[in-house]
């Protein structure tokens, strides 16, 4: 692998870590009694940064190394599955959490009064926190194990 | 401007964007035509990679165009009146559709997986 798609798939899986860890510390925080407005916004961006920056360069890498590299060899082998089941779903996954977080970041930002006045609007914006922090694991989950089928 | 209007345009936006990602990929396996050759052909699949260079380029490109196009319909067409209440509603629904799409797509290919 060049030096090139080595820091490709480096960047997309530290960025990718990256927006776990803050998607996670979003939930949490929507989660406290107290809410602070500029430590909310500024972490769901972040996270939605992070997916983006993993979107683009392991897009790049997907799309010009992975099929031609990387998929014939887990096709030989025993572990079809990794990319036939896991790599099939995670891409396209990948497809749609960049919207979910930043759809996330904007209603924090925008409606950050509602979240500290209507207890119903922010138990349901807590269910999308979740939802997309789960979705972010089962990513992060389906790329170690399709490194493991890879290997 | 109107955040509610707002809101409620990028909750839809996302949820639209969604749908249409799990509806192309799932629609782009199914849909298979046979070549002239014998061979299987993927025409959804086969043009998004003609147009954008790869399938997945080209899904996330459009989702994309989704997203913005359902944000400017809904802020520019939805009433100016509409309440808290509905706004709740539109959370819920991006959350489903996030949840359902993943499960969706997990027994859509561990089913192709296993039948082929």
């Amino acid at each position: 692998m060049s030096v090139f798609f080595a820091s490709l798939l480096v960047a997309h899986v530290l960025f990718g870590i990256v927006g776990v860890i803050l998607i996670f510390m979003v939930t949490f925080m929507l989660l406290k009694k107290e809410l602070q407005k500029k430590e909310l916004t500024c972490t769901s961006f972040g996270a939605f940064l992070a997916y983006i920056i993993s979107w683009f360069s392991g897009g790049w890498y997907y799309w010009k190394y992975y099929g031609t590299t990387v998929k014939p060899a887990i096709m030989a082998g025993e572990f079809r599955w990794a990319h036939s089941i896991i790599m099939e779903v995670k891409e396209h996954i990948f497809l749609f959490l960049p919207f979910a977080s930043l759809a996330l970041a904007l209603v924090i930002y925008l409606k950050f009064d509602a979240l500290l006045t209507d207890q119903v609007f922010r138990r349901k914006v807590i269910q999308l926190s979740i939802a997309v922090t789960v979705l972010a694991i089962i990513i992060t989950l389906s790329g170690v194990l399709i490194t493991g089928g890879a290997r | 401007m109107n955040k509610h209007q707002l809101v409620k345009g990028i909750l839809l936006g996302a949820t639209m964007a969604v749908i249409f990602a799990v509806i192309i990929t799932i629609a782009g396996e199914l849909y298979k035509v046979v070549g002239i050759d014998g061979k299987s052909l993927n025409p959804i699949k086969d043009l998004l990679k003609e147009w954008h260079g790869h399938h997945w380029v080209g899904k996330g490109i459009w989702a994309a165009i989704v997203f913005g196009v359902t944000i400017l319909t809904s802020y520019t067409l939805s009433k100016k009146d509409f309440s808290e209440v509905s706004l709740n509603k539109y959370v819920s629904l991006l959350t489903y559709s996030v949840s359902l799409g993943t499960i969706l797509l997990f027994v859509f290919f561990g089913y192709e997986y296993m039948i082929h």
